[in-house]
């Protein structure tokens, strides 16, 4: 089941919208499957993400999430069932993540500032009762400018990893400082750059190295009227670099199942299906090595969101 | 020497009226307020209707005035308090909901501006200004649909208005109907010869 990409990913994305009143909420499902190429370890892996977001205005948010992720091993491989490594033929996964945000614009500066708590539990294990657990505490500080033109935000994430099979207990801090900015001067053009600096108190869990750093481009076109195929929006993105058990606040996940990941890139496009209907596509690749096993391989897969608003 | 005794009557005149009006009588805070707002010297504005904020009763024109001064000095959280204030002093006043939704849409915080303009619609159904303000906040969250049902609809009871179909054509060009926008922004010309977004969207599709 190694090499050749089998994946399929969907995602439903569902949004209520309140015509008046304070209060707008939208909840997503998303459901992930993907598959490793190249890998000896590895042979793909599926997740569900459910997340529900409640913004009270412009002024807060809150937001509760839960994603299940599974990942299959080669049964065949020599070194699966060793010391260190998960004995069983699958990892599951639970993810349970909250987190609240806090908007003010204060005149002095301008722009929007944000203040935002993010928190996650995460449980994992395998066929043979193996398990692990982690929680990560994640604060953010963010401005965007008056005209929405430049945003800024530094992020920082505290993980805390207990009876990791490969690595015991230990923990990891990271440093987000992201940029953004329009590309253009209709605002339709849109690149945010984010660093991440990942630091291992412990580092038997990042194989010997006390850090990583890796820095993460997102381009994003939006068209003015419906582009090729109707597209109302392009998404490109790229990493260079590397990282390990990162905390990705875009897309409030944990990278705690993962090796150490390189150079990585998606492609996205997004379609409005109505004033309550929305489609999004993404493909992407990622590249990972397991150094411990000299395992070199990708993570392919394709995104499906479809989501609505009533 | 006779013209400028005249000049001076007539400065007496206005003086000796403005007098008799109530609120007015013993200074000239209102007169010299509006001056240094048409001179732009919008902090310096409010300031001279400081005499007039400080009296009791509470003059609620006052608070309005200063929510308006507060908002075009760029004190948008200061004017929304103003106009707050205005509110509480008179919870029926249209004009102090509508105030709230300027400085609301300067900071871009579109959800609110559209609760208070679509609570004057409640009142007020067909009230321009609260829809209008309401299409900009349906403009800055990308409703492309439902501004352009809104402009097309309002458009329908204001057809000399040439502001509501500069926003139908916008929102029919966000939507890809480019006849539709075309039409629109015709109709802006008709009603503002030489409007430039108009021109340039029928120069280029």
């Amino acid at each position: 089941m190694t090499g050749a990409m089998l994946v399929l990913c969907t995602a439903v994305s569902l949004q209520t919208q309140a015509a008046q009143g304070p209060w707008y909420s939208r909840g997503s499902v998303e459901g992930l499957l993907g598959n490793y190429s190249g890998s000896a370890e590895r042979d793909d892996w599926g997740a569900l993400r459910l997340l529900w977001q409640a913004d009270y205005l412009e002024r807060a948010s809150v937001f509760v999430g839960y994603e299940y992720s599974h990942i299959s091993f080669n049964p065949e491989f020599l070194g699966h069932g060793q010391h260190g490594r998960w004995s069983g033929n699958s990892v599951n996964q639970n993810l349970f993540n909250a987190g609240y945000a806090h908007n003010a614009t204060p005149d002095a500066v301008g722009g929007r500032f944000g203040l935002r708590l993010d928190g996650y539990v995460l449980t994992s294990e395998d066929e043979a009762g193996d398990s692990s657990s982690a929680w990560v505490i994640a604060p953010q500080v963010s401005w965007l400018n008056q005209s929405q033109s430049l945003y800024f935000d530094l992020g920082y994430a505290y993980s805390s990893y207990a009876d990791d099979p490969s690595a015991g207990d230990f923990d990891v801090s990271q440093l987000t400082p992201t940029v953004g900015f329009a590309a253009s001067d209709d605002g339709h053009n849109w690149v945010q750059l984010r660093g991440y600096f990942v630091h291992s108190f412990e580092t038997v869990a990042t194989i010997g190295r006390s850090s990583t750093s890796a820095v993460e481009a997102k381009f994003t076109r939006n068209s003015r009227e419906d582009g090729w195929l109707g597209i109302q929006r392009w998404r490109l993105g790229a990493l260079v670099g590397s990282r390990m058990f990162a905390v990705d606040p875009d897309i409030r996940t944990v990278y705690s199942l993962t090796d150490e990941q390189g150079t990585s890139a998606f492609a996205g496009a997004d379609w409005s299906l109505g004033e309550s209907l929305n489609l999004m596509v993404t493909v992407g690749t990622e590249s990972y090595s397991n150094a411990a096993i000299s395992d070199d391989y990708r993570s392919n897969y394709v995104s499906l969101v479809l989501g609505a608003t009533w | 020497m006779k013209r400028r005794k005249g000049r001076f009557g007539a400065a007496l005149a206005v003086a000796l009226l403005l007098a008799l009006i109530p609120g007015v009588a013993g200074s000239h805070p209102w007169i010299d307020s509006y001056t240094l707002e048409t001179q732009q010297r919008y902090t310096e504005a409010l300031a001279a209707l400081e005499p007039v904020l400080a009296q009791r009763p509470v003059n609620e024109f006052a608070v309005m005035r200063s929510g308006w001064l507060l908002y075009l000095a760029g004190k948008y959280n200061e004017s929304l308090s103003a106009y707050q204030r205005a509110l509480e002093l008179n919870p029926r006043s249209l004009d102090a909901r509508l105030g709230l939704t300027l400085p609301l849409l300067a900071q871009k915080r579109w959800r609110e501006a559209a609760m208070h303009a679509q609570q004057v619609l409640e009142t007020a159904p067909w009230n321009y200004y609260a829809h209008v303000r309401l299409m900009v906040s349906q403009e800055g969250q990308g409703q492309w649909e439902a501004l352009a049902r809104h402009a097309a609809d309002v458009a329908a009871r204001y057809p000399t208005d040439a502001t509501l179909y500069v926003y139908l054509g916008r929102a029919e060009a966000k939507l890809g109907n480019v006849e539709k926008a075309k039409a629109a922004y015709r109709a802006v010309l008709e009603r503002v010869p030489g409007h430039y977004e108009a021109s340039d969207f029928l120069a280029t599709h």
